[in-house]
């Protein structure tokens, strides 16, 4: 076994490149899956814009309009100048500053036209609705002042108003035997994502890192000249060499599959189901055959380590930003998503849409997770044939 | 003696493929992917779109299109947010409206219900989401003028019609201030973060200067150290040198983006010319810095400035866009002294802000930056000298 000890050995001795990419892929990770909401059913909400108030004017309209406000949005506290502002507009920390000018409530009930300042980020549907919500709340207060009512029972009275929203119903839970459309689509609209699809979502990234900054240089080592001459002039069969190689391939497969389905389960073991794991076992297993088989052909193809890493990252960063691991999918424009298409993570992530809340094997579209998981097996005997041509034109080269 | 060494300097760093690949080419790499994963990203996200309605009736055997026209005031207000681009609406049987809406197909379904003194209204989305919730505001603005309207006419009948000139006017309640931000996409705070860390990547070849004049690190340094040039011509020619290759990958990065993925990065090129300039100056001193102070093997050396590098680089909002406003929040010092930051930093203000007072700011801050550096790494190459070689 001294094929695969010496591949253990060198696998063993590039593990600091390999450790920095396991913390980047727990921060990122970690970060991502921050997002993930444990909400056991989902309801309809309105969006919460975050948003700032400057009550110029000091007065109690100033503050109801605030407390109007913070109702279904977040106050967020900024300092009162425009570069402060400036900036919580620029990072979306708010996105709507509205400003109540001096003299304001004694312009509104003596029936003046005076204007609510704001700032916001133009041309946003965000802004927009800030705009139509304030409006709703000022027509309706001035409608009550002219209807002869004083400031404080006008502005009592706009709230009671402003109570009686139109009832909404989220279309999975009207029972309606009759509606024959796919019940899970609000799996896909909704934000609700448990924090394991996030985990999941990263794991192209790590791999393809991983794997080819791990694996790549032992290939390389073994591929040397003088190495591989070694190797032919020893006892040993070729048979013998290639199943130690292979052996220590699936080790190295086996150890990065093992640690990171094992950290999912350890961390959202409670809310992931059986069925879905499993299927998560096996859409793993498939994007590292694709990794695998990226390494092997790189492996023929370049010769020093430092290169290598280089190609680790373009090839992570690039399949990851294309095809919908750092971006969701539905923001990416026509072209690029037709682009990502030829990429293996496009199919990955269409399988991870396809498993994420599975309770049990029937709920599961198990012809759309096969054919993505089918592609990704495709993927990788087509970079093992890719690999095994290089191969083949190199030997046939010397 | 000096321009001779300037021009060996840059032939060498220009035969350099690694430093060329990770200063040059990766920049230029990232940047496409920024561009392929962003471009639409803040459109599609944030921009307003027509909300896509469908009217529908649980009435048995009632058209929605026919209630809808019987009364008046309703039908008059989805005919305005229709006119004026809000509203795509569209009619449909209850059944079909369900499918449109859990399809996808329409943003919401506007359930009507005859009732006896008008008609109710409920809506059904498929989710939650910002068309949602503005077609669910729209809905309500005409409940509420409804139900003002309705109130007047019961508790205050001579002041009906001023009401109802109240809900209808058209003077506006709302002003927008300009921010004299000229660009305000969110997204482009990667471009800055990726000018950060293309300039703090000089490190790489202020590192490798080192190395060659540093008769313990390679064995041209020790043929260097021999030669009578001055020390101070040989690492000042370097540092030009290096200093010159980085502005010439930073333009053709610059240039990339701007002329290739039409990124827009305003037009004050003058501006982004020195920006570009002073942060070579600093990342290069930062790589003569570790070149000089850590004492060891130069893969060490490279491997803690990567690390170094990289981590203020993340803080500065290279992976996670809106880090560096995190820590602006919980720790504003960190952003003044953290070089990436006040790289990135210095780029937005000349793309977001007309006025200036940012950018010297930043300016300021690189130039002290560089000195420390400089002068620190000078002080320590003086000293140095050497039993034997």
């Amino acid at each position: 076994m001294q094929t695969y000890k010496a591949f253990l050995k060198i696998a063993l001795k590039n593990y600091p490149s390999v450790i920095i990419y396991f913390v980047v892929f727990m921060i990122v990770a970690i970060m991502a899956t921050s997002q993930g909401k444990e909400s056991e059913k989902e309801l309809y909400k309105d969006e919460e814009i975050s948003f700032t108030v400057f009550n110029r004017d000091g007065s109690a309209l100033g503050e109801a309009i605030k407390d109007y406000l913070s109702v279904k949005n977040t106050y967020v506290e900024v300092a009162d100048n425009e570069e402060a502002i400036r900036v919580a507009l620029y990072y979306r920390d708010i996105y709507y500053a509205v400003i109540v000018p001096e003299g304001f409530e004694e312009a509104v009930a003596s029936g003046k036209d005076m204007e609510l300042m704001n700032y916001k980020v133009t041309n946003t549907s965000v802004g927009y609705y800030m705009d139509m919500y304030i409006e709703n709340y000022m027509k309706t207060l001035k409608s009550y002042i002219v209807a002869d009512n004083d400031m404080e029972t006008a502005i009592k009275k706009t709230l009671d108003t402003l109570k009686n929203s139109v009832d909404v119903q989220l279309v999975a839970d009207i029972n309606n035997s009759g509606i024959t459309g796919n019940p899970m689509a609000t799996s896909t609209i909704s934000d609700d994502k448990p924090m394991y699809y996030y985990f999941y979502q990263y794991i192209p990234y790590i791999f393809l890192a991983i794997v080819i900054t791990g694996m790549g240089p032992i290939l390389i080592t073994f591929g040397k000249k003088d190495v591989k001459m070694r190797i032919n002039v020893s006892a040993q069969s070729f048979k013998s060499y290639g199943v130690q190689m292979f052996l220590g391939i699936v080790t190295f497969g086996a150890v990065i599959m093992g640690i990171f389905n094992i950290l999912a389960y350890v961390l959202y073991g409670s809310t992931i189901s059986m069925t879905a794991f499993v299927c998560y076992l096996i859409l793993t297993l498939c994007f590292l055959l694709v990794c695998l088989g990226i390494t092997y052909f790189a492996g023929f193809v370049f010769s020093k380590s430092d290169v290598m890493g280089g190609f680790a990252n373009v090839v992570s960063l690039g399949f990851s930003f294309l095809g919908g691991v750092f971006v969701p999918l539905e923001f990416l424009g026509s072209t690029i998503k037709n682009i990502a298409r030829l990429t293996p993570t496009y199919w990955y992530i269409k399988a991870n849409d396809v498993i994420v809340g599975v309770e049990k094997f029937s709920d599961l579209n198990m012809e759309a997770f096969m054919k993505n998981c089918g592609i990704l097996v495709l993927y990788a005997l087509a970079f093992f044939c890719i690999g095994l041509a290089v191969l083949r034109y190199k030997r046939e080269e010397a | 003696m000096f321009w001779h060494l300037y021009k060996c300097r840059v032939k060498i760093l220009l035969h350099n493929k690694y430093l060329l690949f990770w200063i040059g080419v990766f920049p230029i790499l990232l940047g496409t992917f920024f561009h392929m994963a962003f471009s639409e990203i803040t459109e599609k996200s944030e921009s307003l779109e027509t909300i896509g309605v469908v009217v529908t009736t649980e009435e048995n055997n009632t058209d929605a299109e026919k209630l809808t026209k019987e009364y008046e005031g309703f039908y008059s207000f989805i005919s305005t947010m229709e006119e004026q681009g809000y509203f795509e609406v569209s009619y449909a049987s209850y059944e079909d409206a369900m499918n449109v809406v859990s399809e996808d197909e329409a943003d919401g379904a506007l359930v009507l219900t005859k009732t006896e003194n008008g008609i109710d209204m409920s809506l059904v989305f498929a989710g939650s989401g910002m068309n949602e919730t503005i077609l669910k505001n729209m809905i309500n603005t005409y409940k509420y003028g409804e139900k003002v309207i309705t109130e007047a006419a019961m508790t205050n009948p001579a002041a009906l019609e001023s009401v109802i000139d109240e809900l209808y006017s058209e003077v506006s309640v709302n002003k927008e201030i300009s921010l004299n931000a000229k660009n305000m996409d969110i997204y482009n705070q990667y471009y800055f973060a990726l000018f950060a860390m293309t300039c703090m990547f000089g490190a790489s070849i202020g590192l490798l200067n080192t190395e060659h004049c540093q008769a313990d690190q390679s064995t041209v340094a020790v043929r260097r150290a021999a030669s009578p040039t001055k020390k101070m011509a040989m690492v000042l020619s370097e540092y030009l040198a290096a200093v010159t290759i980085m502005e010439l990958l930073f333009v053709i990065l610059a240039a990339y983006l701007v002329l290739v993925l039409g990124v827009d990065l305003g037009n004050r090129y003058g501006l982004i010319a020195l920006a570009s300039f002073v942060a070579s100056l600093l990342g290069v001193a930062l790589g003569y810095f570790f070149g000089v102070v850590i004492k060891g093997k130069q893969s060490a050396k490279e491997g803690i400035q990567m690390a170094v590098i990289l981590f203020l680089n993340f803080l500065a909002g290279l992976m996670v866009g809106n880090m560096k406003f995190i820590i602006e929040k919980a720790c504003p010092v960190f952003n003044r002294i953290n070089p990436a930051a006040i790289i990135s930093d210095c780029f937005y203000s000349i793309c977001a802000y007309d006025d200036l007072s940012m950018y010297v700011r930043c300016i300021i801050s690189m130039g002290i930056w560089t000195v420390l550096l400089a002068t620190v790494s000078i002080m320590v190459l003086r000293r140095e000298k050497y039993a034997n070689l």
